[in-house]
């Protein structure tokens, strides 16, 4: 429908190739570290459940567990002790903005956080690659008597490859925090492609005693 | 940190800010914004309404409820004054006038306000999802504006088509077309109208609907003339000029929507100036772009000498953002030029420098004023004219 646009085939190759490098850069520079062999047995997995707000004006919620890939600590040159950690979260999200869609997220973010084992808050930064339903209001049909309507809907599948940035303290307690922003982008062959950005804030319920 | 600790930590940290959107939604959900009035009359006497335009309309709908004795005079050959129709250019109705439903879908269960009639109506979600500007020579998409705005439209009909079938019907008979007023005589114990060709109507009250600027020009004059109190805020409303134009492609190379200003400004609604996909969600199978442009926006097409000029204007300017396939696709078109229209005079109600609530104080007992400029809550949109009218005849028939 709108493959005549201007300009849209070109920026279509462009975004994609822009959000490959991107994903390959992140991921091949985190598996390129010199890996310790930490204990990582320690290191269970944590449920993350926040806040989910696309686009600012929308709400919902999300959950997700995080498991820990690799975790690893280097010292610097004044012989302070970082320690980073890798994860990967599986989430499952959904906001709406009642008069437009409901949305139904999956994905799978790759994250990266580091600190100084006494700091309590802590970056994190990750990559996330999902896929979103979108129930989109269309029609409605109002019954004039008395006002009542309902909608109809159609829906739109994307491919959501978004990258994350945040803070998060989640180590020292059973319950933590997180706050994140993201961005990314919807990728259909149904519509036209858009940006999706957002904030993310939640609380995060560690079930191993971490370190 | 334990539950108190983090919930108070969450606040401070603003994290109750997405069910914002969820509580101003679910304000909104009922279409509150009109309410048909219920009240007691014991008015046995005729009511003049000047203008059957939406406020006109919907005046004598409640006329009509109450069983009042009343006129509605128009200066032109058919009713409804800014919502017009075109049922022949494409394969759906065309609203030439009043398009978007700026409510909940309800509030046209409200306007209408009786729940013994038992009829649905299908209406489009006029969400667009490709969303472009045009600024500066640059053609940019900002489709996820498609998040922030949505509103309805009709799918099958149009506003006409909502106030033919649903509200006049009744009262069709009490409609006196071709009768332009052109002085209202409220000195003695009855109001006279008198029209372009000195036929007279009397009546005991009478309430004028027509546009703002149609009372600006003093095409009506009043005897004894208005207060200059009710004048000055007559003339303290302003209404700019107002054009839409509806171009047949034999190809589609624009958005659902195509804007002349950034997106800071398109998400605060100041756009006055839109090309339109007028076939999204038509199930049609023409390709309808619209032109939507309002006051000051309006004034370069408005402005030009014949309708000729205007269409090949604005194929100069869609072949500037579209590379000159404009011209190329180009098979005919429809113009409505409401600041040509000589009982219109332009688009709606913009600003308002003027009192509004001295135009709304009624004169004398016997000449009250509404219409979209006079409604509070909703000026400027059809549901308000509606109010306007239901709010006036209230004063109208308990005072």
């Amino acid at each position: 429908m709108f493959s005549d646009f201007y300009y849209f085939n070109s920026r279509k190759k462009y975004v994609q190739i822009k959000w490959s490098i991107v994903l390959f850069l992140f991921t091949s520079s985190l598996l390129a570290q010199d890996i310790e062999k930490d204990s990582l047995n320690n290191e269970k997995f944590s449920l993350r459940v926040g806040y989910y707000a696309p686009y600012i004006n929308q709400f919902g919620a999300r959950v997700g567990f995080s498991y820990p890939l690799k975790k690893w600590a280097k010292e610097n040159k004044k012989a302070q002790t970082r320690i980073h950690k890798l994860e990967i979260i599986p989430k499952l999200g959904y906001f709406a903005n009642i008069d437009i869609q409901r949305n139904y997220f999956l994905d799978v973010e790759l994250q990266y956080k580091w600190y100084r084992p006494k700091r309590k808050i802590h970056p994190k930064i990750g990559v996330a690659l999902g896929y979103m339903l979108a129930r989109q209001n269309i029609g409605a049909t109002v019954n004039l008597g008395n006002g009542s309507f309902t909608f109809d809907r159609r829906s739109l599948h994307f491919l959501v490859p978004t990258i994350h940035l945040g803070f998060e303290k989640n180590r020292a307690n059973r319950i933590g925090y997180y706050f994140s922003a993201f961005y990314g982008r919807k990728f259909t062959g149904q519509e036209v492609n858009s940006d999706i950005f957002g904030l993310e804030a939640g609380i995060v319920l560690n079930f191993s005693k971490n370190k | 940190m334990d539950r108190k600790e983090f919930i108070k930590k969450s606040l401070a940290l603003g994290v109750g800010f997405p069910f914002m959107n969820f509580i101003l939604q679910s304000c909104s959900e009922d279409g509150s914004n009109i309410n048909l009035p219920n009240f007691q009359t014991n008015f046995s006497g005729k009511v003049l309404v000047i203008g059957a335009g939406a406020a006109g309309l919907a005046a004598g709908y409640i006329l009509n409820r109450y069983g009042v004795d009343f006129e509605i005079l128009e200066a032109n050959p058919v009713y409804g004054g800014r919502v017009k129709r075109d049922s022949t250019f494409a394969d759906f109705p065309i609203d030439l006038g009043a398009e978007w439903i700026h409510e909940s879908p309800s509030v046209l269960a409200n306007i209408i306000s009786n729940p013994q009639v038992n009829a649905n109506l299908d209406l489009i979600v006029y969400n667009p999802q490709s969303i472009k500007t045009y600024v500066n020579g640059s053609l940019n998409n900002i489709n996820i504006a498609s998040n922030y705005y949505s509103e309805y439209k009709f799918k099958r009909t149009t506003w006409l088509g909502f106030f033919e079938q649903y509200l006049v019907p009744n009262f069709t008979s009490k409609i006196r077309l071709n009768t332009p007023i052109t002085q209202i005589n409220y000195s003695g114990s009855v109001v006279r109208a008198t029209d372009i060709n000195n036929n007279v109507y009397e009546g005991n009250k009478v309430l004028i609907t027509v546009p703002i600027n149609v009372l600006k020009s003093n095409v009506i004059n009043f005897t004894p003339a208005l207060s200059s109190a009710k004048v000055d805020a007559i003339n303290g409303i302003s209404m700019g000029d107002g054009i839409k134009v509806f171009i047949e492609f034999s190809e589609r190379f624009y958005p659902d929507i195509l804007l002349f200003d950034n997106i800071i400004n398109a998400a605060g609604g100041s756009i006055e100036k839109t090309y339109y996909d007028a076939a999204f969600r038509k199930n049609s199978s023409r390709n309808i772009l619209g032109l939507f442009a309002v006051q000051q926006f309006a004034t370069p097409y408005t402005s030009l000498g014949s309708d000729q000029e205007r269409i090949n204007f604005i194929l100069k300017e869609l072949d500037e953002v579209f590379g000159g396939r404009a011209s190329k696709a180009y098979v005919r078109h429809t113009i409505q030029n409401w600041s040509a229209e000589p009982y219109i005079l332009g688009s709606y109600s913009s600003t308002f420098n003027g009192d509004v609530d001295e135009i709304l104080t009624p004169v004398d007992n016997k000449v009250y004023f509404a219409g979209e400029a006079l409604d509070a809550q909703a000026s400027s949109t059809v549901h308000g004219a509606c109010q306007s009218a239901y709010d006036m005849v209230q004063t109208m028939l308990t005072t």
